[in-house]
Formats: structure tokens, sequence, C-alpha cells
């Protein structure tokens, strides 16, 4: 029998008896419009993770900071073995051997940047910051913490990334009068680099400013370089005996003569006026960094040699004597130091250089007195660290591999020739999904890298999904198959005087398989049709829910992670995958067409004898 | 006179559980072309299962049936639904027309399955409709038609391909006096064409005595057969 004859009878029969069809349409109708649902609405989560969510994270997490590993502190090690700490830091040669690895994009040191005494005072209304900490950051790895431009342009603002930690200010506080004593903590309690314990001696004091992200994103200010320290306004001494530090105001008459002390000293090689006056530059704020650990502001690298150079051009144009004694270098001035490599200030490992010299000598002498009396003969000592050594902005004093004064070193574009080390570096990733390789690979390579990112929410909410989308796939399967042959039988099972008559009249075996094959199908194809239109439609509707829910996630997990996250848009779950449309249309047809054969070869097997029985 | 149905030896068992059944026992006749036969028996007879086995719808456990000189024995469906198709045609008692297809479309299907262009099986159901007297009722379902029109549309699929016999299944069996009248009449007419023979199963005396030829079944065995008048 003709295909077109069975199938213009099955049309008839849906035509008359559209009730039973429908035990298979509707479910197929409802199978196809929750697989469109799922599979789109499980495809648009992903979609709106890894394009909002994912990509604020994929920012931070293509980013890898490395820091080398730090020394145990050794005093001994301090003032003799100044280059033990360039041997542990990164340099260049540490970046090139970065950049070969796989998978990762960029790196660059993030190297110090070697000047100090940087302060705003226009950033805050009557408060004076004071940037301790600037490195220096290529525009690359500059744009995981902004999306501004962050490259120097000469005459326009410099854009700087500042760290909110630096926004406190420091005063001295004299409400209990001019003298004040502290009371140290027990003996032997004291170490180095107690922070607590020096605070307690000092009656400087901080206090953190308030500030606003929004208002200070785009603004712009000024900060100066260089010019000279302030002088200490009092002195501090300690008995021994008691451990108690005394901390005295000078007054006004002895302040000024340390002032004027210093003026004269300076005057008889600089020009007081010139070398007293720092540099200022106009920058605008790009990026505020909210982060507890570091207290780094970042200049983009063009910008540094620049303000370096700046200061060293201002030092050597304001030489009264082209000559400055080398014994005086080191001693009764401090500068930067150069030793055919780097180019060190006084921060950090620079510290040390700095501090030599003189006032080593001092310090050993004094100890060398203590340790020769006896035991509860000690003295109050003094040490009055503000006199010693006058730090002037730009000047470089060049030394060599022993760390003995050869002379100054008038040469502006020494910092942007030099060798810098850094005690970290940067790492871009090329992708997130980089990570893991790359981090083994720098293990590997000797920089250790413990990694603490936690992807677990993600993670997590990604196996939902696939889970929700493999249970679905799974059951859709069993239940097309369930419910075509369920139906099928059940509709055989009532056809079997219909089944009788065709064969009596000459309908072969073959024709009734193909009939039933064909009726289910045709049931199928219009559960589909039928399914394809509810799921665009409960598609479109349900994204607004789905939408909603979505940013609660956000809102309850991600965000609590992670301070930016980017906005999805809502029109993102209405999107349709047709990808997984077209996966389960497959799978239906498939499906149906093998499982409608169970059924339909029965029905072939019914007896013509079935059309003459007699109810 | 060549004989359109021969019947040879024909018996048929079946298990009923673990009792075996003989419902035809050894039943032996022939039929000439274009005569006509009624089988009369009481119910349960094996008048229907002698129909059954003749007209190829069941498997016989014994004998032969040949058709237009054609054993069905071993025939397999396919040649044996063709058969039925071309050769014979059927009449059963209530309901046995597709409920789902219009009167037209019932005389239509067994056209179909022959494979009749559509414009020639549709002139064709049109004049055989015509000839029940049921062009009136062409576009009607089976639901929206009576009894007797329900049997008129049955007696005119049955003789859609133009078969050589007709059989027949106690096709007044559920009718009433009138309509059974005409039926029966049909079907005198159509055994009065040339070269169409029917068979007929009843267990109405009076409507088996207007058959030139009456076979009377009684336990699976032929009782009788008696030739009324020669054709």
């Amino acid at each position: 029998m003709k295909l077109t004859n069975i199938f213009s009878l099955n049309l008839k029969k849906l035509k008359t008896r559209p009730g039973k069809a429908m035990f298979l349409i509707i479910p197929v109708t409802i199978l196809i419009t929750l697989s469109i649902l799922i599979s789109s609405q499980v495809e648009n989560i992903r979609a709106a993770l890894s394009g909002t969510v994912f990509d604020t994270i994929a920012d931070q997490y293509t980013l890898l900071t490395v820091k080398t590993e730090e020394e145990d502190f050794n005093p001994s090690s301090m003032f003799n073995n100044q280059s033990s700490f360039e041997q542990n830091k990164f340099s260049s040669t540490d970046i090139e051997t970065v950049k070969s690895i796989d998978g990762v994009k960029n790196a660059s040191l993030q190297s110090t940047l070697p000047l100090q005494n940087i302060k705003s005072s226009d950033l805050f209304t009557d408060k004076t910051i004071s940037l301790s900490n600037i490195s220096t950051l290529d525009s690359d790895s500059a744009s995981l913490y902004t999306t501004d431009n962050f490259t120097y342009t000469e005459g326009e603002p410099i854009p700087i990334i500042l760290s909110a930690n630096s926004f406190s200010y420091t005063y001295e506080d004299w409400s209990a009068g001019d003298t004040v004593t502290i009371e140290m903590g027990t003996p032997g309690a004291r170490t180095e680099g107690e922070e607590p314990q020096r605070n307690r001696m000092t009656i400087e004091k901080a206090e953190a400013i308030e500030y606003s992200k929004d208002d200070l994103i785009g603004k712009t200010f000024t900060l100066s370089f260089g010019g000279l320290e302030d002088i200490q306004d009092y002195t501090t001494s300690m008995d021994r005996e008691t451990r108690v530090t005394t901390i005295t105001k000078l007054s006004d008459d002895d302040y000024n003569t340390k002032i004027d002390e210093r003026e004269e000293a300076i005057s008889e090689y600089w020009d007081y006026e010139k070398i007293s006056t720092p540099s200022t530059y106009t920058f605008v704020v790009v990026g505020i960094l909210e982060d507890e650990s570091s207290a780094i502001s970042y200049i983009p690298t063009d910008f540094s040699n620049k303000v370096v150079s700046d200061l060293i051009s201002n030092e050597m144009n304001a030489r009264v004597d082209e000559e400055i004694p080398t014994d005086v270098l080191n001693t009764d001035f401090l500068g930067l130091t150069y030793d055919g490599d780097e180019l060190s200030s006084g921060s950090t490992s620079g510290m040390m250089s700095q501090i030599g010299g003189r006032l080593q000598g001092q310090m050993q002498g004094q100890m060398q007195e203590q340790m020769g009396r006896p035991s509860g003969e000690q003295e109050e000592i003094e040490i009055d660290l503000s006199f010693s050594a006058i730090t002037i902005p730009g000047l470089v004093i060049d030394i060599d591999e022993d760390n003995n004064v050869v002379g100054t070193l008038d040469d502006p574009d020494v910092y942007s020739t030099a060798n810098k080390y850094a005690d970290s570096m940067s790492i871009i990733l090329t992708s997130i999904t980089e990570r893991t390789e790359v981090i083994k690979a720098l293990n590997k390579a000797g920089y250790a890298y413990q990694d603490l990112g936690d992807l677990d929410v993600f993670e997590n909410l990604e196996s939902t999904l696939e889970t929700v989308s493999n249970i679905f796939l799974v059951s859709f399967i069993v239940l097309v198959a369930a419910i075509v042959v369920l139906t099928m039988g059940k509709l055989i099972s009532e056809s079997t005087k219909e089944i009788g008559i065709f064969r009596a009249i000459g309908m072969r075996k073959e024709d009734i398989l193909t009939m039933f094959v064909s009726q289910s199908l045709l049931y199928v194809i219009i559960g589909y049709v039928a399914g394809v239109a509810f799921g665009i439609l409960l598609n479109f509707v349900s994204s607004t829910i789905v939408y909603t829910w979505f940013n609660s996630f956000v809102d309850d997990t991600i965000s609590q992670t992670f301070n930016v996250v980017s906005a999805v848009d809502s029109s993102i779950f209405r999107d349709i995958n047709w990808f997984s449309v077209l996966t389960y249309s497959i799978l239906l047809f498939i499906i149906s067409l093998i499982v409608s054969i169970i059924p339909s070869l029965s029905a072939s097997k019914i007896s013509p004898v079935e059309a003459i029985k007699n109810e | 006179m060549q004989n359109i149905l021969e019947v040879k030896n024909l018996t048929k068992r079946y298990k009923d559980g673990d009792i075996e059944v003989t419902a035809l026992n050894n039943v032996s006749f022939s039929l000439s072309v274009g005569s006509d036969l009624a089988i009369l028996g009481p119910s349960g007879s094996g008048k229907t299962t002698l129909l059954q086995l003749a007209g190829g719808l069941d498997a016989m456990t014994e004998g032969d049936v040949i058709i237009k000189g054609q054993s069905i024995k071993d025939m397999n469906d396919r040649e044996i639904s063709d058969f039925r198709n071309r050769a014979m045609g059927f009449i059963f008692q209530m309901i046995n027309l597709q409920p789902f297809l219009t009167a037209k479309e019932n005389v239509l299907v067994p056209m179909l399955i022959l494979g009749v262009p559509k414009e020639e099986a549709s002139e064709r159901a049109d004049q055989l409709l015509t000839r029940v007297d049921m062009s009136h009722r062409a576009n009607h379902l089976p639901s929206q038609l009576s009894g007797g029109e329900q049997q008129r549309i049955a007696v005119a699929r049955s003789l859609a391909n133009d078969p050589q016999i007709i059989f027949a299944d106690e096709p007044t069996g559920k009718l009433d006096k009138k309509n059974s009248e005409m039926i029966v009449e049909m079907l005198e007419n159509i055994s009065r064409e040339k070269d169409m023979s029917v068979v007929m199963i009843t267990h109405d005396e009076n409507i088996a005595k207007r058959f030139s030829r009456v076979i009377k079944i009684e336990n699976g065995v032929v009782k009788k057969d008696v030739n009324f008048k020669i054709k």
C-alpha cells in the first residue's frame, strides 16, 4: 500500500478521533516545551555566568602575583650583605623565564619606585596623605584594576591607581603635655619588627580618612615628589633600667636651630631653594584598590622613569659645586645609591645603605661601650636619628661592589637603564583555563605559588547545571520511550477490530506496521510542533523569573566573594539554545521511531479473524 | 464448469486450555464459478470457522482450500493479503466499517490497498454507493448511519475490487427484517452477476432457502448438502 494512502488514513483517524491522539501529543508537547526551557535556561545561566561573573573573576583569576619568599630577618646580614636581599628578588631575567611559560600572556615586575616623601595635600580637604609605597605597572596589568587608559602622556594628568590603605594621615599627639613617658613591655619581649611596641614609643598617631570611591574615581589631584623631609620636632630617650621612654618636644628655638643647621649644611653644596622644592605633577585617579593586605599604589612605568629623571636633573641643577667630596656622601648626605646594577632608595633594602656609614659607626661604638661595662651601670642612651644625615632628593651616589662610595652619579637616565628588582611580579594569563597549568609550570621553575583561588561557588553551580541537564536528558529519553510505547500500545490494543478489518480487506502485515509507526510519528510531530511553540513562549515568559533568580544568586554568593561583579542583561535569558533544541528534536524522533516499532509489530500480528469476532 | 472454490478435507483444531477442540472436521465441497451458497448451522457449529479458513483469514490444521485454482495453504502473508484484496470480498456482522472513515472512504480502502489511481477509485466508489443506494450518505461516518445502511456500505466495499467470490458472515444477524431483506436481495443480485460467487453464513433457514445451494453444518461436520436450483 502506498505510503501516501497510509498517511491519509492516519490523518482521517486523527481528524475523527483527536482525543485518543492527545494521549501521545500532549506528553510530547510537555516534554519538548520543558526541554527547550531547561536546556535554554541552563545554557543562558552558563552564558550569564561566563559573560558576567566569570568575566569578573576571569580578570582577577588571570592575574597571578608571585612574591619572593621572605627571608628571616637577620640583623647581621643587614649591614654586611646587602646583596643577599637582591639575590632573592625578581629581576628582568625572571620575567624572561616566566614569559616563556605557555599560557602566560605577560609578566611584569611590580618594582617599587625608589623615591620617598611623596605627598598630596589636595586629594582630601585639609588632610595631607603620603604615599609610602608606589609601584610601577604596565598598561596590560593595569587593565585588571581599571578600564581606563593607563599610559603616561605628557601634558595630561597622569593615571594613578590608589590603594585605599594609603588614605590616612599621621599627627603628633601632644595632648598629655610636651613631655611624654611611655613604659616598655617586659624585657626580652622586644624583637625587631614588632609593630605594636614600636608604636608605643612614639607620639605619632594615624587616622584613616573616610572616602567615597565614586567621588575619587576621575578626580584630578597633585602629588609632590622630593623636597626635604620633615625635621623631627622631638627627642626620644630611654632609661634602660626602668625601660621607660621619654619623648620631649623641642622648643621652637631648638627646632628652628635644627632647620637652620640643615640649610647651612645643604647650602655648602646645593642651592637650598632649588633642592627643597618638590616636583609636583597632576594625576587623575583611575582606580581605587580596596585590598586589605596591600598598600601599594600604581603609576605607569613610563612616568616612573620621568619622575626619577626629573628629580636627578633637579639635583644636578641645584649643585653649587659640581664636585661633592666623596667622604660626605652616604654620611652627611644620603640619596639614592647605584651599584652599577640597581638604583636603590631608603625604603626596603635600600634603607640599609642609607643607615650605613656614620650612623652604623655610631651605633656600633655605643654597643661596644655598653658591652665593656658591668651590668647595672647602664646609662640612658640617646640615639638621635634625625641629625646625622640629610636626604637630598635626586642625589645619586655611585657605590662599588663593596658598598664603598665612589662619588655622585650624574645621569638623569640611570633609573630607566638600571636593572629593576622587585619582591613581586604580576603574571597575566592568556585565559583563566590556563591557570592550573601555569601554576604548575611556575612551581616547577622555582617560583613557589600556592593557589588559593577559590572557584567552588562557580564549580558548584556549573555542576548543578550539568546535573540538571543530564537528569533531564535521561528523563527525556526514558519518558519519550515510555510514553510512545504505552500510548501506542493502548491505542493498538483498542484497535484490534480496525486492524482485523484492514487485514481482511487485504492490508499486508507491513502495511499495518507502517500505518502505526507513521501514526505515532504523526502524533509526535504534532506534539513536537506545539512543544516548540510553547517552549519558545515559556522560555520568553520565564526569562524574567530566571533573571531575578540569577541576580539573587549573584548577590548571595558571588558578590560576597568578589567586590566587582559585572551586571548581567536580562535579555540573555530570552535566548534559545537551538543546538539543544536540535539535539532533543533528533532524540525525540529517533526514539519515537524505534520505540513505536515495538507495539506496531504486535499490531501487524493481529489476526484478521479479529474482524469477524462478534461481540 | 470451473470451480471458484474447492474445500478439501478441511479440518480445524485448536486448543482451549488443555482441551483440544475440533471446530471443523474433514469438510469437503466445491463451488462452481458464479454460483451461490448458504452455509447453515446453529451457533458453534463451525460455520464461521469454515468461512475464516476458506477466506484465508485463519490457518487450517489439515486439508486445503483452493480458490481460482490456487491453493491458499502455502501462501505467505503478502500473497494471501493481496489475494483477499483482489479476489475476495468480505461482509461481516456489525460493526465492520472503519469508524473514522466516511461511507465512501470505507468503500475506497480496498482500492487504495490495491493501488487503483485516486480518480478512478473515487469514480468506482461512487458507482458502488449508487448501486447499494447509499450515494446520498457518501460523506457520513458509520456512526451517523443505521445498521442497515452500514451493512449496505459493507456490501459496496466488498465489491470494490471486483472479486470473484464474496464471503458474508451472518450479514443480517443484527438487522431488522426490512434491512435483512434488502441485504439478502443485494447478495442475490450480486450472485446473479456473471463470474461472481457468494458464500453466505446464516442460521436462518428462510434466508438459506433463497440460495441455490445450502450446506448444513453441525458440530463441524457437513450434515446436508442440498442443491435447490440450478442457476
